[in-house]
């Protein structure tokens, strides 16, 4: 030591440790905040309706109305892409009821002027996921699966995470989601208590082959 | 394929429902293709469109996401190739052949499928131009009016109409329309390339029955308007099915190599000036008389052995004489034939499809120039041909063009001509405009439109009459007032829907003519032989840009050219014997000099051509082609005269050279025997080969295990498989700098070896995509499992998961793997993604990328296969490569099926994999090529 | 090498004691002026540096690209620097820790450095791996960690083994080289000047007081870390070895690989010690601490392992003869005769002839000799790796996809970038902390006293 005075104030080191011990525990703090939101809806959207031209209600339509989702998603069982409704389907009713009021005007002036209405992607996939509506609905997998209880939905949100695990999840074991086929376009539908015996049954029913649906191609190309 | 009622295009639905329609149609889009791209990070894009815009009328015909065909035509040379495009919402994405069409048979060549990038190339000309200034129609039509009145009264004296020969029953009507209002008008057809039926009737070969052919200069398998009907025929001689062929045998005589010298079971290299010799030797020796001493040895030999053939009893024999040969060449062929007893049985003779013979016509470009040298010529119109850059030099026809007070040019691009008329017209592109065509075979075909108009422009029926000054009709009720002309009004539009719906219109071909009765004592003509000349000229159309007209076309321009592999430029193809004698290496640039015509361009060594001769292709040096096509390589028609002939060749080295740009650098098989090749007579004692033992079990296989078998005997080397890929999977061009540092993106590539002595070379095709190895190198090296395995046998590549270490591409001991070392893509508002594939991921920057066996198809018969709970049928999905393949040398399948087509071609004993001793177990295997030699 | 020392001079100059050993080491740390010669070798260093940052700017913007690398030649400089980087880092450890176990206490005087140039090396090493990826921003994914995709890496593949061993080959090199350090940052606390330095050596020294608990601590501590780092030194090359060895490349697939690399590694490594000691002995004149017997020493070493790698190159070319697959032999004869010819002869010459020059006593005594021989095997060995890594790509199985690789501009800058990157991070070392430790060396100096008595 050499004689001139202290460089630390007595304590410094009990300082020194506690800094080091407290960055410690800041450092697992952020990573584990991290890790929380980015397994949270704020990250994945879940439950977040955005705003429509529109103030369009499955919940009145599909769920009080009992209008079939394929009145409007016409393709929805014949091709990959759901089908959104032309301004025309709307009118078939509109043309008759509520066509006067404010709510519809966009419909009416679409209608007019032959411009399209221009909807707010709910669910978007990156452009790198193929999605194959027709295969889903065909092979027992219902609406609500993926897109959430809709039947409840006044405005439309996002139902569920669907990222790349929950797709998984199902491909690996698809029984515990798999519907008869009356049942694919409920609006709303929760698994029957028997679901284990009665999706594996579906499975054979569906002549289900589970292997390459875990095939990156299957999604991915 | 639904008949088009209503043409989606432009209407606001489309134009959101396409989700990238660019607000201006720039150029920005062709230099990120051409790899020029200085797009920042590369990392753009990889979420769906923020909105979804429905339709407020959905057209019936259009189920959104699933892609729809409809049955059209493309004009090859004016005669028609049947084909089916497909479209999503909309929008034309991939051209492929029409299997009711003769001319087609389900195959399509690259220059056919090309021209769907055609249809969205930004350089395309868009509106009028009055003296290079943006015009518009009303404006022109104002002032033909004028020219009308004063060619009028004295019935049009002065006026001349130029235009390319057609096929087309329509735009044929149109013209003599014209010439009736203007009976004093005169009509010149030109076109650079070959002239088939100018004597008023046209040969067709029956290549199923021919059993000797002697293919003088190849003429049948490459640039033929017949060449996929030929080829699918040839095929079907040189296939071995169940261990056994009805193989032909094929003898090439050829300067330069053509695809059918390739295929040839025996070639002779000889230069122009030798070929009467020859033939003459031929015809004595046909008639048993001693070959003359002026032959030698491989000439001797090579005739010996093809008169001996010829001479076989119960052989059906066919001489073929290439498009570009002088009338005396073709009309020995044509002799030989009546006098071998080809005539009817190997060879017919049609009336002539095509409009080079019309008695209406009055001559060819030469005579135009003529008329207007001597002032004649007060008004021309140019209608689809771009005579200034095609014509050749000799007749120097811009400065005559000058000469011509009143001119005008209907055309794709603002071209050569355009630039040298008073007033351009902009061209409708075949996808856009209604038309009707007929095939070599005289059978008809409705040119129908998949889109409406992108760009201001009309089609040449419209043009037309506008010119004869009939009130505007739509090229729909044209074309349909042809017809119904012809059929008369009874269901009229029943048969005009079956019409659309086949793509061919029935009961249409032309019966067959026979040409001037020749008494077949009448021996083989003498020809005169050459002045033995030190080096003469052969001028070819380019393999893919043919007189120039697809210059502009990226995937034309970087289509590696067969025996050369050369993109972007054109070389003059001299002989190695050549090179060395005049010390001229690959890329030196000389001094070309033919009757005092001059070039400059450099020079490229082709292993197996003849010494005497060098090759030049046209298609070069454009100067008004557009950003892609213009000023690549060198012009070959400043060294054509119009007499045709080339002789007295000099070439000069300048001691200057340029860098060429190759897609192979190593054309010798260097022992490793990549293509194996058996000689017919040991087809009985080939063995199947055995896989290599393993330590490892084999890999379980799923209900579906796919796989490829390409067959050698029958790939002719075409690269349709290259050009349809590329359409099929988004494949980016990326240009001349990146080709030349390796970095080509094809996914299926065409390889090029050179086997056998100096002066008896062998020339073979391979076709090489991924393998999709059961044990694949790559996919044990990737870190982060971005390459895998799939159940069913897939190697597959997953492009949102790939970091891009490479590593796997330095693993792939067949290096099928690309990498996307730049942003290739088009810039985000291009005009050219209209043409991607909706199915196929479009990889950014510093992604590995490779063939999926076109795993999208797989996916799309699997998911309906499944929903209608049947197995996927064999045949029932069929890649790319294998769809547009016209020889039918690629075949797909699921090889777990011993009953597959694919199963049943690796049950051939001449199948073998390529590399089998690294046992990577390669799903696609090669048949081995089988030659028949005498 | 002998535990005896080949000559019978010491291995501390004898006049040295206990003061003069601390002020030769410290003296020019903390008693400006600082040398003309550092400031000018920083300044150059760290223009440099900033080309390198320039460098790697332009690649982020463009992408890989901008490097001469194709199909075939997937792979150019940034493996090739890579490797060799590593290499170098290699000595710091070997030395450090393996001569330590070994009682070679002739090490004493160099580890600090060498452990310091470990650190660099390894950190310019660990540029290029994520800078050669296609697409950097998702280099995490080669990282184990629980995401929304339900993947981990794919542990099959050695470029995975890879990040787990030269993270752990760096981290244990820092803390070794920070335990390692602790006394002296005491003594150079005690010995500032001014309070800035008083207070920023005292953090890093954590209350360090040289109490008898304290060095009970510090010498078992050191012998763990010392014991944990040595079997890394063989580790770390043999998982780059497998890099190449796992492949089925003809010139890559060779079980040789993982012993060749780590001689190759310890090879170059103590050719670099060499290049960068013998200068800075002189520039800060320790030629009293690091005296000509450490470099005759580090001489043998190099000899020796040039034998190694010798013997490397030899069982290369012999089984690919033995084996008789035409690939293989195929790519030997390539390497000898195409067109990448000039560097195999070089790298033969570098790496398997010069270092012969160490036979004779009097040249590897000789300083220039043993300086300009260390930079001859450093471009050797830099050639080896590139000789390894492109004339196995650029013609492998199929004929029709062979091409050439030529460096760009850009190659060469990155690979320029990071000697500098390199050099810039050894001067500040030289100019804020001992280069030699002094507590060790006081050790010495005591028990050369006593012996000498």
């Amino acid at each position: 030591m050499s004689g001139r005075g202290p460089i630390f104030r007595p304590g410094a080191s009990a300082k020194f440790r506690a800094c080091l011990l407290l960055g410690f525990v800041l450092l697992l703090a952020v990573t584990d905040a991290g890790y929380a939101f980015y397994h949270s809806p704020w990250w994945s959207r879940v439950g977040f309706a955005s705003d429509q031209p529109v103030l369009f209600s499955h919940r009145h339509h599909a769920a009080e109305l009992r209008i079939d989702c394929r009145y409007c998603h016409s393709s929805v069982e014949t091709s990959p892409f759901a089908g959104m409704p032309p301004t025309e389907t709307c009118l078939s009713c509109h043309s008759q009821i509520f066509g006067t009021t404010a709510l519809l005007r966009p419909v009416v002036v679409s209608a007019e002027t032959n411009q399209p209405l221009r909807w707010n992607r709910v669910t978007r996939m990156p452009d790198f996921v193929y999605f194959d509506h027709q295969i889903h609905v065909a092979k027992g997998i219902g609406c609500t699966s993926c897109h959430g209880a809709i039947g409840s939905m006044a405005l439309t949100a996002k139902g569920e995470r669907l990222d790349m695990r929950q797709c998984l999840e199902c491909h690996r074991d698809p029984r515990p989601f798999l519907r008869p086929s009356a049942e694919i376009f409920l609006p709303a539908w929760t698994p029957p208590a028997d679901q284990a015996a009665r999706g594996a049954a579906l499975a054979a029913h569906y002549g289900l082959a589970l292997r390459h649906l875990t095939n990156c191609s299957t999604c991915h190309r | 394929m639904p008949p088009l009622t209503s043409l989606p295009a432009r209407s606001p639905e489309f134009a959101e429902g396409a989700d990238v329609w660019p607000p201006d149609l720039d150029r920005r889009g062709f230099l990120g293709l051409m790899g020029a791209s200085l797009a920042l990070g590369g990392l753009a894009g990889c979420r769906a469109a923020k909105t979804l815009v429905p339709y407020t009328h959905q057209p019936d015909s259009v189920v959104p996401g699933l892609p729809s065909f409809y049955a059209s035509a493309c004009p090859c040379e004016g005669f028609a190739r049947g084909i089916l495009v497909e479209a999503h919402e909309g929008r034309p994405t991939k051209i492929e052949g029409n299997p009711r069409h003769a001319e087609s048979g389900g195959a399509a060549d690259a220059v056919t499928q090309a021209a769907i990038l055609a249809l969205y190339d930004p350089d395309r000309s868009q509106a009028p131009l009055h003296q290079g200034r943006p015009a518009s129609w009303p404006e022109f039509e104002s002032a033909w009016r004028e020219e009308d009145r004063r060619l009028a009264p004295v019935g049009g004296a002065g006026l001349a109409l130029l235009t390319e020969p057609t096929t087309s029953p329509t735009v044929r009507a149109g013209l003599h329309r014209l010439l009736d209002r203007f009976p004093r008008a005169r009509w010149f057809q030109h076109t650079a390339l070959a002239r088939y039926d100018a004597e008023g009737f046209q040969p067709d070969y029956d290549l199923a029955e021919a059993d000797v052919i002697l293919a003088i200069e190849g003429g049948f398998l490459d640039r033929h308007p017949a060449a996929l009907r030929y080829t699918r025929a040839f095929a079907g001689r040189r296939r071995v099915e169940k261990g056994a062929v009805r193989a032909n045998r094929l003898y090439a005589l050829e300067s330069a190599w053509s695809l059918a010298g390739a295929m040839a079971d025996r070639r002779l290299a000889a230069p122009p000036a030798r070929l009467p010799a020859i033939l003459n030797a031929v015809a004595t020796a046909w008639s048993r008389e001693p070959l003359p001493e002026t032959l030698d040895r491989e000439e001797r030999a090579f005739v010996t052995a093809l008169t001996a053939d010829l001479r076989r009893p119960g052989r059906k024999v066919l001489c073929i004489a290439g498009d570009e040969q002088p009338a005396a060449i073709r009309r020995w062929a044509q002799r030989l034939n009546q006098v071998l007893g080809a005539v009817g049985k190997t060879i017919r003779y049609r009336a002539a499809v095509r409009s080079d013979g019309d008695p209406r016509s009055a001559g060819d470009l030469g005579a135009l120039a003529d008329a207007i040298a001597r002032g004649e010529i007060s008004a021309l119109a140019i209608l689809g041909a771009n005579p200034v850059y095609t014509g050749p030099a000799d007749v120097e026809f811009a400065a005559r063009l000058a000469r011509v007070p009143f001119t005008l040019h209907l055309g794709g691009y603002a071209d050569e001509t355009a630039a040298a008329v008073r007033w351009h017209l902009p061209e409708s592109h075949f996808l856009e405009a209604w038309s009707d065509l007929r095939g070599y075979d005289g059978s008809a075909v409705i040119q129908q439109p998949l889109i409406d108009p992108l760009y201001d422009t009309r089609s040449l029926g419209e043009v037309l009459r506008l010119l004869a000054g009939d009130p505007p009709l739509s090229g729909y009720d044209l074309v349909r007032a042809t017809w119904r002309a012809r059929l008369g009004a009874d269901d009229f539009d029943g048969h005009w829907t079956r019409w659309l719906n086949a793509g061919v219109v029935d009961g249409e071909n032309t019966p067959t003519a026979n040409p001037e009765p020749a008494e077949a004592e009448e021996p083989v003509p003498y020809l005169d032989p050459e002045p033995a000349a030190a080096l003469t000229l052969v001028l070819r159309p380019d393999p893919w840009l043919g007189d120039g007209r697809h210059a502009n076309n990226g995937w034309l321009q970087e289509l590696p050219r067969p025996f050369t592999a050369l993109v972007w430029d054109n070389a003059l193809l001299i002989s190695p014997q050549l090179g060395r004698e005049q010390r001229l290496e690959n890329g030196d640039l000389v001094r070309v000099e033919c009757e005092g015509r001059v070039v400059e361009a450099p020079v490229w060594l082709v292993p197996g051509q003849a010494e005497g001769c060098a090759v030049a292709h046209w298609g070069g040096g454009r100067t008004r082609a557009g950003a892609v096509g213009s000023g690549r390589g060198f012009d070959a028609f400043r060294l054509q005269s119009r007499s045709g002939r080339a002789r007295g060749l000099k070439l000069t080295a300048t001691g200057r050279k340029t860098r060429l740009a190759s897609t192979q650098h190593q054309f010798a098989m260097d022992g490793r025997d990549p293509v194996q090749t058996f000689a017919l007579r040991d087809l009985g004692r080939l063995r199947p080969e055995q896989p290599a033992i393993s330590l490892y079990p084999a890999r379980a296989r799923d209900t579906y295990a796919w796989g490829m078998s390409i067959d050698l005997s029958t790939c002719i080397g075409c690269s349709a498989c290259v050009a349809a890929c590329q359409a099929e999977n988004n494949i980016p061009v990326v240009g001349k700098e990146q080709v030349l540092r390796g970095r080509v993106m094809h996914w299926i590539r065409v390889d090029t070896y050179f086997a056998g002595e100096p002066g008896a070379e062998r020339c073979h095709s391979q076709p090489v995509p991924c393998m999709q190895c059961e044990n694949a190198p790559c996919e044990l090296v990737c870190p982060v499992g971005a390459t895998v395995h799939s159940s069913e046998g897939l190697n597959e590549m997953v492009y949102n998961r790939c970091v891009g270490t490479r590593y796997c591409s330095n693993n792939c001991p067949y290096k099928v793997r690309r990498f996307n070392f730049f942003d290739f893509r088009a810039a985000a508002d291009s005009i050219l993604h209209l043409q991607d594939n909706p199915e196929v991921t479009v990889r950014q920057r510093g992604v590995m990328e490779k063939c999926t066996y076109c795993v999208q198809r797989i996916n799309r018969a699997r998911s309906e296969a499944e929903r209608d709970n049947r197995p996927i049928r064999d045949g029932e999905i069929r890649t790319a490569c294998q769809q547009a393949c016209p020889a039918e040398a690629i075949v797909f399948g699921n090889v777990a099926d011993p009953a597959s087509a694919v199963a049943q071609r690796k049950a051939e004993p001449s199948s073998y994999s390529l590399l089998a001793e690294l046992n990577t177990r390669p799903r696609t295997t090669y048949l081995a090529k089988m030659i028949n030699p005498a | 090498m002998s535990a005896h020392p080949p000559s019978p001079e010491a291995i501390v100059d004898p006049t040295a004691t206990l003061t003069s050993v601390t002020e030769t080491v410290s003296g020019p740390i903390l008693h400006p002026p600082w040398p003309r010669l550092w400031l000018a070798g920083f300044a150059g260093a760290f223009v440099v540096t900033l080309g390198l940052f320039a460098a790697i700017g332009w690649l982020f913007i463009r992408g890989v690209g901008i490097w001469g690398i194709n199909i075939p030649v997937a792979w150019g400089f940034a493996i090739v620097n890579f490797v060799w980087w590593i290499g170098i880092g290699h000595a710091g450890t070997f030395i450090s820790a393996i001569l330590l176990l070994l009682h070679q206490t002739w090490r004493t005087s160099i580890n600090r450095f060498t452990e310091a140039m470990t650190l660099f090396a390894v950190a310019c090493a660990a540029l290029y791996p994520v800078l050669h990826l296609g697409r950097p921003i998702y280099a995490y994914w080669l990282l184990p960690y629980p995401d929304t995709m339900g993947l981990w890496p794919q542990f099959r593949s050695p470029l995975v083994w890879d990040v787990f061993a030269v993270s752990t080959y760096a981290t244990v090199s820092l803390v070794y080289w920070y335990v390692g350090l602790l006394p002296d940052l005491a003594t150079m606390r005690d010995r500032a000047a001014s309070t800035v330095g008083r207070r920023g050596y005292g953090i890093l020294a954590l209350g360090w007081r040289g109490d008898a608990r304290h060095w009970a601590h510090h010498e078992k501590l050191y012998l763990i870390l010392a014991g944990l780092a040595t079997p890394l030194v063989v580790s770390v090359h043999s998982i780059v070895g497998m890099d190449f060895a796992i492949a089925i490349l003809p010139g890559w697939h060779s079980t040789i690989f993982p012993p060749y690399f780590v001689g190759g590694a310890i090879f170059s490594g103590f050719a670099m010690v060499l290049t960068l000691v013998i200068p800075v002995r002189a520039l800060f004149r320790m030629e009293g601490l690091i005296t000509l017997r450490h470099l005759e020493l580090m001489a043998l070493v190099v000899l020796t392992t040039g034998w190694i790698v010798t013997y490397g190159y030899f069982s290369e070319f012999f089984t690919a003869w033995w084996s008789g697959d035409e690939f293989e032999r195929f790519v030997q004869a390539n390497r000898a005769l195409g067109p990448y010819a000039p560097a195999f002869w070089l790298m033969l010459t570098c790496n398997v002839l010069i270092p012969n020059l160490f036979w004779s006593r009097r040249l590897r005594r000789s300083v220039p000799v043993l300086f300009g021989v260390a930079i001859l095997v450093n471009v050797g060995m830099w050639l080896e790796r590139f000789v390894i890594v492109v004339t196995s790509l650029h013609r492998d199985f199929v004929p029709s996809s062979w091409g050439m690789y030529i460096p760009t501009f850009w190659d060469w800058s990155t690979f320029i970038g990071t000697i500098g990157f390199f050099l810039a991070l050894l001067f500040l070392f030289l100019r804020l902390l001992p280069a030699i430790s002094m507590s060790e060396m006081r050790g010495l100096v005591i028990k050369a006293k006593e012996s000498g008595e």
